[in-house]
């Protein structure tokens, strides 16, 4: 039985840690633009850091929030860029309505 | 006495980044600013505190009566890593400034070796809770205290005429180095 020690404990942290960062997660959640959401989404999501920001969520909000061009991910697909660019301008007249 | 001796020891003489040279990369990476240090000093005070706390409590009362002192640097990595997480949710709601600052070197905390070398430091044996506690807390002061004077000799430099080939970070190394020698000074101290 001794084996078995090591699993029960770790898995036993594991559980208390992800519990305590799951409740935490839903107090203390930030509203966040919405279209950051939806361009993240549209985005490969390999986090790969290619554009030079911290990952997708970062070129995310660079794109909504300054203006950025989406062609800054290198591995997204040239249909997905028109798919985003669509997008924001679709949200920007529903904005001005 | 012997707390003001701990304190004193833990920020200058055994000064995490510059006597122990651990976390030198946000010491190099978030010195730009003075605000973002002091930002990013806070805040690994403030992991570094808990995490060595909760890894004495966990090494002690947990690792040590299961004989499983050998899962020592998972079970500390998982108390970090969960932390950091905490600590990040905590910023980005109550300071999305800082938050920003911060950027990629918030997250990185997770891999900071100060953080990680303070909690198998302070398991050695030699440590009571309440001496790891406030070890670890006057740890961080020093990590703070350090890498907030090392931004503003930066932020002085950069209007300084330095030769073109040492601008920025060649310069930086040297000022580090020269805090060293100066902080090396305080080893005979204790």
């Amino acid at each position: 039985m001794q084996f078995l020690w090591p699993i029960i404990i770790l898995a036993g942290l594991g559980i208390i840690f992800g519990a305590l960062i799951a409740v935490l997660s839903k107090v203390l959640y930030v509203q966040e633009d919405k279209r950051v959401e939806e361009v993240e989404k549209m985005l490969p999501g390999y986090n790969c850091g290619g554009c030079g920001k911290s990952g997708c969520h970062g070129l995310a909000i660079a794109i909504v929030e300054e203006g950025a061009s989406p062609d800054y991910c290198k591995p997204i697909k040239k249909e997905q860029i028109e798919v985003i660019k669509e997008y924001l301008k679709k949200a920007l007249e529903e904005n001005k309505k | 006495m012997e707390v003001l001796s701990w304190i004193l020891s833990a920020i200058l003489i055994q000064n995490v980044i510059l006597s122990r040279f651990l976390g030198t990369c946000p010491f190099l990476g978030v010195s730009k600013s003075k605000d973002s240090a002091l930002g990013m000093g806070l805040a690994v005070t403030f992991v570094i505190t808990i995490s060595a706390s909760v890894s004495w409590l966990l090494y002690t009362y947990v690792l040590v009566p299961f004989e499983l002192t050998y899962m020592k640097t998972i079970v500390f990595i998982l108390v970090i890593a969960s932390l950091v997480q905490i600590i990040e949710m905590f910023i980005k709601k109550f300071s999305p400034s800082l938050y920003r600052a911060l950027g990629i070197y918030l997250p990185l905390i997770t891999t900071n070796c100060a953080v990680l070398g303070l909690s198998s430091i302070v398991i050695d044996g030699t440590y009571t809770f309440i001496h790891a506690l406030i070890y670890s807390f006057a740890s961080g002061l020093g990590f703070l205290f350090i890498i907030y004077i090392f931004s503003i000799l930066r932020q002085k430099t950069e209007g300084a005429p330095v030769p073109e080939g040492f601008k920025g970070i060649p310069i930086a190394l040297i000022t580090a180095c020269i805090m060293a020698l100066i902080i090396a000074r305080f080893a005979g101290v204790a």
